[in-house]
């Protein structure tokens, strides 16, 4: 067994003789000479011994209260001796007292790095030099709190306005003690100065907004201005986490506060001015999705009055001139913010939605107008000469969006269908670029779309092969074309005249050679002959020259009698065709009225046809071009004819199919879930609907009482709102 | 600044690296602090015994030179003679080593 001898140590420090007292002496002494900037006479050696005995005899406690009491008393004398509240100079003073307290402390905390070790980590006091900043910052700083951060804020906000020179380098020292300074457990910065800061900055900068008085549409550049020249400052004396904070509460100050005012004219102003930078920099500013949200919002209502106020142009004497500048403005409109949209970043994922809905707003609230004038527009750009082709086929494509942006889609149907079957049948397009654009229909609107277009392909088509046999089989005089129509695909309404028309003995010979063959061909089949859609080309020389003239059908039969008769009067005609009264006036008013297509003389010269006027044959006819066309003029009374869904008659057709449509809707809706309520049936059925037109809920209503009338649907007995389905 | 003279109880005086002197805190503020030691680059701890310095010297100039080695790299024991131990922990606590 070894046994270990362990010296005992002689210990260390001066344990005999001085006294607590003694000690604290030449501390107290070391600690006036350290704050008098000495402490190169000091000895380390001999401070640090000191501090360690009085520690060692556990007198830490003491030893610490003298300490604070000391410091205290020193940063007292130096407040009232040479910091003046209300002097200039202030902020200097401060910053000195600051440094020479902070280097002291430095010193003092050397000495004392027994003490801290010991007594402050047990005892969980703070370290010396902590506390000594403490005391720091409730004698010094929060006494002149007030003036400091005025004067503080002063410097800033002469800087930002570049009113004065501005001694960046003070601030930075500031900051840095204000840094250093802790409070509880935030640095005294970032608990007291930087909301401070952060409060003014931002009164600062509302009033700047207030006062804006530039031109509105520089506001964004100008914020990104005052933003550059913020940071600029910033960044001599500030750090980064704080001047992130600062640039935030700026744009909340000069954007999110005025909100209302960015909105309501500036973005206005900038839209006038067509300066999309601006725009861009607008978005660029807002950081605050919220923001954002709304300069889109306002955004999309300016979209949206500005294309309300695309004005149709009513001096422009056709209503298809009208239409196709109206929808190349539309397309203008959209195609421009989409545009701009395209060079935002993509963070703004919704933008594209917000600009569509607005056009899609301003097309509704023109209502049936819209799907009208986009059909006209795709009507005469069909029936452009097909050299312009690609031009041609980009208008297309443009005006398929805007389609896609309707909501009465279905106006749009009929209309397109009804121009379609126009165009097909005058052969005024080629029926390859009307195939392509259905192509595109089909593939936005769906097979439906296509469904009756691709019936009248089919019977041109039909119709041609039809042509060729029957010409090979009968005799036929003159070039003739036949078109079998079926009547479900093309959107005319049935011509059921009661007696049948007269024709002239050649052409009925003709259809009734066509009626033989077509019935050998296809049995079972009844033909109705539809003149009013056809067309007839007549040789005639004039006295002066000779023309040959396409005319309507009943317009020919009627010019046809002349042949036999030199002078008749409309009743004459009447009894002698059997066109019916409504198309006969029409056809007289085309060719003895229109002044250009004036084939017949009319006695006496008006322009009403009664039964008694007298019609002759007009030999001194004459026009520039050998080729005339005669197109038959429409009644004042419907003056926009059949074109115009707003007359009455389609309108009412229109309700009708939409009401057929709801019905339909509903039925099926209820089928596949046998019982529903009210509301989420209605929701179901706008849903489904949505991409033909809406469904108010007077119409769903309306609907859905006719269904319960007819059993389809019944009311449950006890719940009012809930509706089962009757299979 | 290289070395550092440290003064034990018998005016014996022991050098030390200026690296090595300075892993003690206490050292350290006596050698870069505004004081008197600053000039002299000697250290006078009287209280100490020579023996005693001298194995804290060692200790230092071990440390200093093993603080930067990696963890697998082979670190030889620091040998504590049993009956200095006491002592060494007074003077430890002392320089705050």
């Amino acid at each position: 067994m070894f046994k270990i001898q362990i010296r005992s140590p002689a210990g260390l420090g001066d344990k005999t003789g001085s006294t607590f007292d003694a000690s604290w002496k030449i501390l107290e002494d070391a600690i006036e000479m350290i704050f008098s900037g000495r402490s190169s006479e000091l000895s380390f050696e001999v401070l640090f011994r000191t501090v360690y005995s009085v520690v060692l005899r556990k007198q830490g406690e003491q030893l610490y209260e003298r300490i604070h009491d000391a410091i205290d008393r020193k940063l007292r004398s130096v407040k009232t001796s040479s910091l003046n509240v209300k002097s200039t100079s202030l902020l200097d003073d401060i910053l000195h007292a600051w440094n020479v307290q902070r280097e002291s402390l430095r010193v003092i905390s050397d000495v004392t790095m027994y003490l801290d070790k010991v007594y402050c980590k047990e005892s969980r006091k703070p370290f010396v030099y902590d506390m000594g900043i403490d005391l720091f910052h409730n004698i010094i700083m929060k006494s002149s709190k007030d003036q400091l951060y005025g004067l503080i804020m002063g410097q800033i906000n002469n800087a930002r306005q570049s009113i004065a020179d501005v001694d960046f380098q003070q601030l930075k020292y500031l900051v840095e003690m204000m840094e250093t300074v802790a409070n509880t457990s935030d640095t005294y910065f970032l608990a007291e100065f930087e909301p401070f800061l952060l409060r003014e900055t931002q009164a600062f900068y509302s009033r700047v907004a207030e006062e804006y008085e530039g031109e509105l549409f520089t506001y964004p550049s100008t914020v990104e201005t005052l933003l550059t020249k913020e940071q600029e400052i910033d960044a001599k004396f500030l750090g980064d986490s704080v001047r992130l904070k600062i640039s935030k509460e700026i744009r909340g100050a000069l954007i999110s506060e005025n909100i209302q005012f960015v909105g309501m004219q500036v973005l206005p102003s900038i839209l006038d001015s067509n300066r999309f930078t601006e725009l861009k920099l607008l978005f660029e500013l807002c950081d605050n999705s919220n923001d954002r949200k709304k300069i889109w919002k306002h955004l999309s209502q300016c979209i949206t009055k500005e294309g309300l106020n695309i004005n149709e142009d009513l001096t422009l004497k056709k209503k298809s001139q009208v239409a196709v500048r109206w929808i190349a403005e539309v397309i203008k409109l959209n195609e421009k913010y989409e545009g701009f949209f395209n060079t935002l970043p993509t963070s703004e994922p919704n933008g594209l939605k917000y600009i569509n809905e607005a056009t899609s707003a301003f097309l509704n609230q023109n209502g049936k107008t819209s799907a009208e004038y986009l059909a006209i527009y795709i009507d005469s750009m069909l029936r452009l000469p097909s050299e312009e082709g690609d031009m041609t086929k980009d208008r297309l494509g443009k005006s398929v969006k805007v389609f896609r942006l309707l909501r009465q889609k279905d106006v749009f149907e009929k209309l397109y269908h009804q121009q379609l079957s126009k165009r097909l049948l005058q052969q005024r397009s080629s029926l390859e670029s009307e195939k392509n654009f259905l192509a595109i229909m089909e593939e936005e609107a769906g097979a439906m779309f296509a469904l009756k277009p691709d019936g009248m392909f089919r019977d041109l088509l039909l119709s041609q092969s039809n042509n060729q046999k029957f010409r090979q089989s009968y005799n036929v005089p003159f070039e003739f074309e036949m078109s079998v129509l079926t009547s479900t695909c093309w959107p005319f309404q049935q011509t059921s005249s009661e007696k049948e028309v007269a024709l002239p003995p050649a052409l009925e010979k003709l259809k009734l050679d066509y009626e033989n063959y077509y019935l050998k061909a296809y049995s079972g089949r009844a033909l109705k002959w539809a003149y009013h859609l056809g067309s007839i080309e007549i040789g005639f020389q004039f006295s002066k020259s000779y023309h040959i003239i396409t005319m309507p059908v009943f317009a020919a039969i009627i010019l046809m009698l002349f042949e036999d008769y030199d002078e008749l009067n409309m009743q004459e005609i009447f009894d002698l065709t059997h066109i019916p009264e409504q198309e006969l006036m029409r056809n007289l008013l085309t060719i003895a009225v229109a002044p250009k297509t004036r084939l017949l003389k009319k006695q006496p010269l008006s322009k009403r046809i009664l039964p008694t006027d007298r019609f002759r044959l007009n030999y001194s006819f004459s026009a520039p071009t050998t080729k005339v066309k005669v197109l038959a003029i429409l009644y004042k009374g419907d003056f926009d004819g059949q074109f115009n869904p707003r007359s009455s008659d389609s309108l009412q057709d229109l309700a009708k199919e939409r009401i057929r449509c709801v019905e339909a809707c509903i039925v099926r809706a209820l089928k596949f879930a046998t019982k529903m309520y009210h509301d989420p049936l209605y929701q179901k059925v706008r849903e489904n609907l949505a991409n033909r037109f809406e469904v108010s809920s007077t119409m769903f209503q309306k609907s859905l009482d006719k269904l319960l009338e007819r059993e389809y649907v019944q009311r449950d007995p006890d719940e009012c709102t809930l509706y089962h389905y009757l299979p | 600044m290289s070395e550092v003279l440290l003064v034990s109880k018998d005016d014996l005086e022991i050098p030390v690296s200026y690296e090595a002197a300075i892993i003690s805190p206490v050292l350290k503020g006596m050698l870069s602090g505004p004081f008197l030691e600053e000039h002299p680059i000697k250290i006078e701890l009287k209280d100490i015994e020579p023996q005693v310095l001298a194995k804290v010297v060692e200790y230092l100039e071990y440390c200093s030179t093993y603080r930067n080695v990696g963890e697998n790299d082979d670190i030889p024991e620091f040998d504590v003679p049993t009956e200095m131990s006491l002592e060494l922990l007074l003077v430890a606590d002392y320089l705050n080593i």
